[in-house]
């Protein structure tokens, strides 16, 4: 295998596709370096089209699993049918100095085989919020910059929504939205009524309801309603590396795909004071290697590149490459998952669905929308929806058992009505991840050790979530309305961001507004390490953007020799 | 063994869950005794009706052992055990038709009366008739409506009562 290439791309999920193809795309011949399995698409989905009773244990983990796993399968979505592309526990063991459920995915495609899908752009409030209220520092890009970069995602991934005229979540390049059904609408103008400055709206997801020729050029089809999105799509409807960006990149003749192969260190170069290469265990054989690129993108996935930062130590850079401030590792946050409310709706009998809806509602944030006026930093988003599941109960004065209860049960019951929220955090010195200096993996890695934790503010905004969701199911409605605080740990989330911030200053930030290192111009870092705050809107389609970005920068520098 | 319809997607299972299944064959809940009560009790709660199968076609007393053996905390396992097993030396299988749903039927009642959060072997076992059912190809395929490629998402389509609910 050829060592040499002109980029190395570590890591093949939602960011690292995006480096690989945007780089290939350019010219450079760029190598792709996943540490989990090799998935091609369509042909690793061994659960793809599995019917419900083809499943051996209804989709529950076995005893035995569960108990020797018993943090991944606290994930969303995780089950009997998408296990596989979940690690099991003992996979990569790390150190929690506070509760911490780190989620992740080792596979060809990362992530972006079990993702949301959730694709919002970020409001202006979002960028200039932190260093405006003096909760974070500045973002050294804005909107303005991002959103030329958020169309060319957007068109390529295919996002679909409606333009709904929102300062607090931005219109984009959108295929059709999926339909509301005659509750959810009924929800949108009874808020709209009590609350006219909130907003239930459709939410803007990664399926393509209406591929585009481009889309179907790639063998990606339409979103077929099936909602068994993390089992992987044999449609390629929904957005994911391996059905998407890395066939892309295929398509120029310049990708190798390298998979099995766990980068444990970036080279750094004293003679060139930039990053040589990489060295990586081939998982199979245990063997090191070692391959040499020009550019560097490190797309791990947040706390993955953070530890491969840290680890990466040379004479210049004693606490990990890039690292002169004691910022490595620092400022990671995530995003607040806590709060949930539902309730149920007495009447709308008359109106039923037909397929399975793989998208929500989002009600967007109406909190500290370019000001500051509650006693808590930050907004947060609601991922909303109205649903009829069957019917339960036995008929009026029947048995619960028998041919007229069985009868019972094979109709629809009545409408339901959910909310959960989606919290920003704030970035702090002191959620910080390092290595352990006692404990090692299986690898002879040292550990991550986690020290992130809630605060005041975020105990605040579930409150205000709780508050806020009751008085708004009451104005739709809503009877039996039922609330939790899921107390959940931080990284449950899986969109746990930071430890490696962009900032303008390199007395305060790792990256600059490319996601260069400071210190070390040819690595770039954009995962969600790179976010120097985490909003309160989801956070993939900014580090698609940031990557298609930061990568087409990359490749400019490098055609002119500059890097 | 009655284990085929589950088991076919053998494909993707690891081996250990292939074998884990052959040897829980002399387990209690797999054993004939008690797949026999198993049969008669969840097509008692959902029964074959002129326009759907019953949970025994359904094979629903087969997933009710493989989740309890396999998935279940031990102590829902052995408390559904116990009340089973109960049943079995009370004489369950001798008693006539009506005998047994009357049975079944005292089951149902003393549930009710309980607070939500009291464990009872028969709340759980009725959850995972149900379950089992509604998953059931013969359930899914001819209780409910299926289509497992729905082409298309519509969200406001008119609904008659009694129209059979979707999978």
């Amino acid at each position: 295998m050829n060592t040499t290439f002109d980029a190395l791309v570590i890591g093949s999920g939602i960011s690292g596709g995006w480096a690989a193809k945007t780089l290939c795309e350019q010219g450079l011949k760029t190598c792709v370096i996943e540490r989990g399995r090799e998935v091609q698409h369509n042909k690793d989905y061994p659960t793809a089209g599995l019917a419900p009773w083809e499943i051996p244990h209804g989709g529950w983990m076995s005893r035995k699993f569960r108990e020797e796993n018993p943090l991944i399968i606290k994930a969303a979505g995780f089950g009997e049918d998408t296990a596989h592309f979940f690690i099991k526990d003992a996979d990569q063991p790390y150190v929690q100095e506070k509760p911490f459920d780190w989620i992740r995915g080792f596979q060809m495609g990362g992530k972006s085989l079990i993702w949301g899908r959730a694709c919002q752009r970020w409001s202006s409030s979002e960028f200039e919020a932190p260093a405006k209220y003096g909760y974070g520092i500045a973002w050294p890009v804005q909107y303005q910059e991002m959103a030329p970069w958020y169309s060319h995602v957007e068109d390529f991934i295919g996002v679909c929504g409606n333009k709904d005229g929102l300062e607090a979540m931005p219109d984009g390049e959108f295929l059709p939205p999926f339909e509301m059904n005659c509750v959810e609408k009924h929800m949108q103008q009874s808020l709209h009524q009590v609350f006219p400055d909130r907003h239930l709206v459709h939410g803007r997801w990664a399926h393509l309801t209406e591929p585009k020729p481009h889309h179907t050029a790639l063998g990606r089809g339409k979103c077929q309603s099936r909602n068994l999105c993390m089992r992987g799509c044999p449609f390629g409807a929904y957005f994911s590396s391996n059905s998407s960006t890395l066939p892309a990149a295929e398509q120029t003749g310049l990708l190798t795909r390298l998979s099995d192969a766990l980068v444990v260190r970036i080279l750094f170069n004293p003679d060139t004071q930039k990053a040589a290469g990489v060295e990586y265990i081939n998982t199979s054989t245990g063997e090191h290697h070692t391959l040499t690129a020009d550019i560097i993108f490190l797309n791990a996935s947040a706390l993955n590149s953070v530890l491969l930062l840290l680890h990466s130590t040379s004479e210049r850079f004693p606490n990990g490459l890039g690292n002169d401030h004691d910022l490595l590792g620092r400022y990671v946050c995530f995003h607040n998952y806590r709060g949930w409310a539902g309730g149920r709706f007495e009447g709308f009998k008359d109106t039923y669905i037909y397929g399975r809806n793989p998208s929500e509602l989002i009600l967007a944030n109406f909190r500290n929308v370019h000001q500051h006026n509650m006693p808590f930093y930050g907004g947060y988003t609601i991922f909303s929806g109205a649903y009829r599941p069957r019917n339960e109960a036995p008929p009026e004065d029947g048995p619960g058992i028998g041919a007229e209860y069985k009868e019972a049960l094979r109709v629809p019951g009545d409408w339901h009505a959910y909310m959960y929220m989606q919290g920003e955090t704030i970035p702090k010195a002191s959620n910080r991840v390092y290595l352990s200096k006692t404990k090692k993996d299986t690898w002879g890695i040292p550990q991550l050790v986690m020290e992130v934790g809630y605060d005041e503010n975020d105990e605040r905004m579930v409150q205000d979530f709780l508050t806020e969701s009751k008085a708004m199911l009451q104005a739709m409605g809503c009877v039996d309305i039922t609330q939790h605080d899921s107390r959940q740990a931080p990284g449950l989330d899986i969109h746990e961001m930071g430890g490696c911030r962009m900032g303008k200053d390199p007395a305060t930030s790792m990256l600059n507004e490319y996601n260069q290192l400071h210190a070390c111009p040819n690595v770039f870092v954009t995962d969600g390490a790179c976010m120097t705050s985490t909003g309160n809107q989801s956070p993939s389609l900014l580090y698609m953007a940031l990557t298609a970005r930061a990568a087409t920068y990359a490749a400019q520098q490098w055609k002119s020799k500059s890097l | 063994m009655g284990i085929v319809a589950r088991w076919s997607a053998g494909a993707f299972l690891p081996l250990s869950a292939l074998l884990d299944a052959c040897s829980t064959a002399e387990s209690t809940l797999f054993s004939r005794e008690y797949q026999s009560l198993l049969g008669e009790m969840v097509e008692i709660i959902l029964p074959k009706t002129a326009t759907s199968p019953g949970a025994k076609e359904a094979d629903v007393h087969h997933f009710v052992a493989v989740i309890a053996e396999e998935c279940y905390e031990i102590a829902d396992k052995e408390r559904l055990v116990a009340g089973l097993k109960k049943l079995l030396t009370d004489g369950f299988l001798q008693r006539s038709p009506q005998a047994q749903y009357e049975v079944v039927l005292a089951l149902d009642q003393e549930v009710n009366a309980l607070p939500a959060d009291t464990p009872h072997f028969f709340r759980d076992l009725k959850s995972l008739t149900r379950w089992g059912y509604f998953t059931s190809e013969a359930g899914v395929t001819k209780a409910l409506r299926y289509n497992p490629i729905p082409g298309s998402y519509k969200g406001c389509v008119p609904y008659e009562p009694g129209e059979i609910a979707w999978y």
